[in-house]
């Protein structure tokens, strides 16, 4: 029985020991992320970029306007297609916009280009008319700027969608 | 410097001084003209249209100038680093009803090591604007 209890205790013990190392591997591990992307500073090498473009596509996959909007400094100027929009606030305003008309949005991005604080980048996007049902695949061009903490101060884009049929999607 | 003369690895300047003489081919509205400042296997896109070769490119360019008349451009680039250029730019055309647009746009380029661009993608949005509105 004491043995028994012993062994229990043990067991229990480990296995508490294994759950609390997991949970320190993953908070270590989405710390270090975080702190990558914060890491990732102007002046820009291809690598660099890249890593930091991986972090701005999972937030925009998130389709969270809050969370997207945190990539941009709070005067943040941008052009998305033909909207001017300038700040924090417009940004959220025209995300929850986008995301409403364009649901199950999925974007992938690639880096064209990276030199000191500027990055140009290719990215294609797949969505669904939240009226009409129809779905999109979209190809864009963007320019951004970064700060010297390397959050992005200006932001233009283009892009032109193509409608496809369901079964044509292709971004996973 | 001559065209020929701008080769890559790109400075900013030399970039500027390429993409000048790129805005004036565009500016001509000659399809036969701005086709030649591509490579004759060039890779290339404008919206969601895909094409592969210069000839492709010319074609396309004649439609796109036949139905968007009065049109002009001004460039300008973002960055240019090694072969590769991003550049943005406005345009102003109106159609064959009259409507005017002023359109903003983004495009990559990639140059060979003669300077003759082997790949361009580009992407453009349009706005509907009164004949009074132009700027270009």
């Amino acid at each position: 029985m004491k043995t028994n209890q012993k062994t229990g205790l043990f067991n229990s013990g480990r296995k508490i020991s294994l759950k609390v190392l997991f949970v320190i591997a993953a908070v270590t591990f989405i710390t270090s992320l975080h702190l990558t992307a914060r890491a990732q500073v102007p002046p820009f090498t291809q690598e660099s970029a890249e890593a930091k473009l991986k972090i701005n596509e999972s937030a925009w996959n998130t389709r969270d306007p809050e969370k997207i909007a945190e990539l941009y400094s709070p005067d943040a100027e941008w052009r998305d297609g033909i909207n001017m929009i300038k700040g924090r606030p417009a940004i959220i305003a025209f995300l929850k916009a986008k995301f409403a008309k364009e649901a199950d949005f999925k974007i992938s991005k690639e880096i064209w280009g990276a030199k000191l604080a500027k990055n140009a980048i290719r990215f294609e996007a797949e969505w669904r008319d939240a009226k009409s049902g129809q779905w999109y695949h979209s190809y864009g061009v963007e320019v951004v700027l970064f700060d010297d903490k390397g959050i992005i101060i200006e932001r233009y884009a283009s892009r032109n969608d193509k409608p496809i049929k369901a079964g044509e999607r292709s971004i996973k | 410097m001559e065209n020929k003369e701008l080769v890559p690895p790109f400075s900013a300047e030399t970039a500027a001084a390429k993409l000048q003489l790129n805005e004036n081919e565009w500016n001509t509205s000659d399809a036969a003209k701005v086709a030649l400042l591509y490579t004759e296997d060039v890779e290339w896109s404008d919206r969601t249209t895909f094409l592969t070769g210069r000839e492709a490119v010319q074609n396309y360019l004649a439609e796109k100038f036949a139905e968007q008349k009065d049109y002009k451009i001004r460039k300008e680039v973002w960055g240019a680093k090694e072969n590769r250029n991003a550049i943005r730019f406005q345009e102003e055309w109106q159609d064959a009803d009259g409507q005017w647009f002023h359109s903003y746009g983004n495009e990559q380029l990639e140059f060979d090591e003669q300077g003759v661009i082997r790949k361009r993608f580009g992407c453009i949005s349009d706005k509907t604007i009164d004949a009074s509105a132009r700027e270009l």
